[in-house]
């Protein structure tokens, strides 16, 4: 199929005897924007990290741009040690984390500098160069030399979406990347990934956030119990869930 | 109470300030040789081959639980003995103190890693960063800011621990302040400058470590 960036097929995870993802099937094209929804606990967060291999699935199938990485992971053990194929992977696929994870040793654009330096070997001046577009872009020019403990949530997210974006994936992950936020300074964090969206960014988002999912994905799948329970475009979506589970959970949201 | 003699003590400054600058010098050398040689412990530690681990494990056991008067001991007049090395009492003071911090300094480096978030590695390894970077760039510079109050204990301890190399006659500030007692039988005035000095040293170096933790507060 031309045009598909990723295949997840039979994903099963496992942590302990909690069955997290039950045999998940996923295919996202290039451009598209998919948003995750459903309730909290249920394997939403555990899908995208399987995407990227910081989890190790138990079984089935990850094929990013036509390789399977599973057979890949599984063959150097655990996911977190050196595997360079995998760490090429990573390369590619940029994810933002709900605790945003910025390096606090760090200033702002040394947070986004490290990964150009010492993964593509780019030189001090031109990741500099590269980190600092991508922090205007996100809207804090004037905020590259603060440490991370001195911005607000919503800048240390922006920064962190400025982090995966200097490395130019071609797939995007968002974990719940507003779930932590205050309130007021979500719409500043959800504002950039509608930009990215409309830019032409393939993206993956899990979120909470309906009315980013309704207005500014091409497609959402709601997600239960380790598998997508239904799935469809966000009017179908939200208007006509044929499913109890999903009528029972955007019933839920709205009351 | 007698007069404390104060001009004597003058008089002996600069022996004792020369004494003063072997203890800085032993304790300095070993913090710096333990620091590099616990980080490689340290490393074994926390490596995935178990039989690192194992060997990591062992030393720091045994270093740890050695009274370091016995390990100088031992070593200098046991160890030299049996095999028939050549080893200055300084070197071997440095040798027993390195081995003695580095077994301490491995743990204090594990508490300042396990003290990171595991969060922090996982950023950096979904940026495709390599173990080693992960490491040298994420990790470390964290731990060290962490452990820095624990390495600074670490390094005036070793500055009192240096004043059991005066058993090897070592000629460190102890071992000169007692021969000085000997020689003008005034043990009030120079044990007591002795540990004055002991003191003023270990309060310098709380200082600076205070100094470098402010500077590399993020």
């Amino acid at each position: 199929m031309s045009g598909v960036v990723l295949e997840v097929n039979n994903l099963h995870k496992s942590f302990g005897s909690l069955h997290v993802l039950r045999g998940l099937n996923l295919t996202v094209r290039r451009g598209e924007t998919v948003a995750v929804i459903g309730p909290s606990g249920k394997g939403k967060s555990t899908l995208l990290r399987c995407i990227n291999l910081l989890e190790q699935p138990d079984e089935g199938q990850v094929i990013f741009e036509g390789t399977d990485y599973v057979p890949i992971a599984r063959r150097r053990g655990l996911p977190l040690r050196g595997n360079p194929q995998l760490r090429q992977l990573r390369t590619h696929i940029g994810i933002v984390f709900q605790q945003f994870n910025l390096f606090p040793h760090k200033t702002a654009v040394e947070n986004v500098m490290l990964a150009p330096m010492r993964v593509l070997g780019m030189s001090k001046n031109e990741a500099r160069e590269r980190s600092l577009e991508q922090l205007e872009h996100v809207g804090l020019k004037d905020k590259v030399d603060n440490h991370p403990q001195t911005l607000s949530g919503g800048q240390q997210q922006r920064v962190a979406i400025a982090r995966a974006l200097v490395m130019e994936p071609r797939l995007m992950l968002f974990d719940e990347i507003t779930a932590a936020l205050d309130p007021e300074l979500v719409g500043e964090v959800v504002e950039e990934m509608q930009r990215l969206a409309e830019g032409g960014m393939t993206m993956v988002v899990v979120t909470h956030h309906m009315s980013f999912a309704r207005h500014s994905s091409d497609r959402i799948l709601f997600v239960d119990d380790g598998d997508i329970v239904e799935e469809g475009e966000p009017d179908t979506l939200f208007n006509n869930p044929k499913e109890p589970r999903t009528q029972e959970f955007l019933a839920h949201l709205l009351s | 109470m007698v007069e404390f003699q104060l001009d004597t003590v003058v008089a002996s400054g600069p022996r004792i300030m020369a004494a003063l600058g072997l203890t800085i010098y032993i304790s300095t050398v070993s913090m710096l040789f333990g620091l590099a040689v616990g980080l490689v412990v340290s490393l074994l530690r926390g490596s995935g081959f178990q039989p690192f681990r194992l060997l990591a494990v062992t030393y720091i056991s045994i270093f740890r639980g050695l009274p370091l008067i016995a390990f100088l001991i031992w070593l200098y007049f046991g160890v030299t003995v049996a095999f028939n090395i050549q080893l200055s009492p300084i070197t071997a003071g440095i040798v027993v103190l390195t081995i003695q911090s580095s077994a301490y300094l491995a743990e204090i480096y594990r508490s300042g890693m396990e003290a990171i978030p595991h969060t922090q590695r996982q950023a950096a390894v979904a940026l495709g960063l390599s173990p080693v970077r992960v490491f040298t760039d994420v990790q470390f510079p964290q731990a060290v800011r962490i452990a820095l109050p624990a390495i600074g204990n670490e390094y005036i301890g070793l500055v009192k621990g240096s004043a059991l190399v005066s058993v090897l006659g070592v000629a460190e500030l102890m071992r000169t302040s007692q021969q000085l007692v000997q020689f003008y039988q005034l043990p009030f005035e120079f044990f007591t400058t002795a540990a004055v000095l002991y003191v003023a040293v270990g309060v310098g170096l709380g200082r600076l470590f205070r100094i470098v933790e402010k500077r590399i507060r993020y």
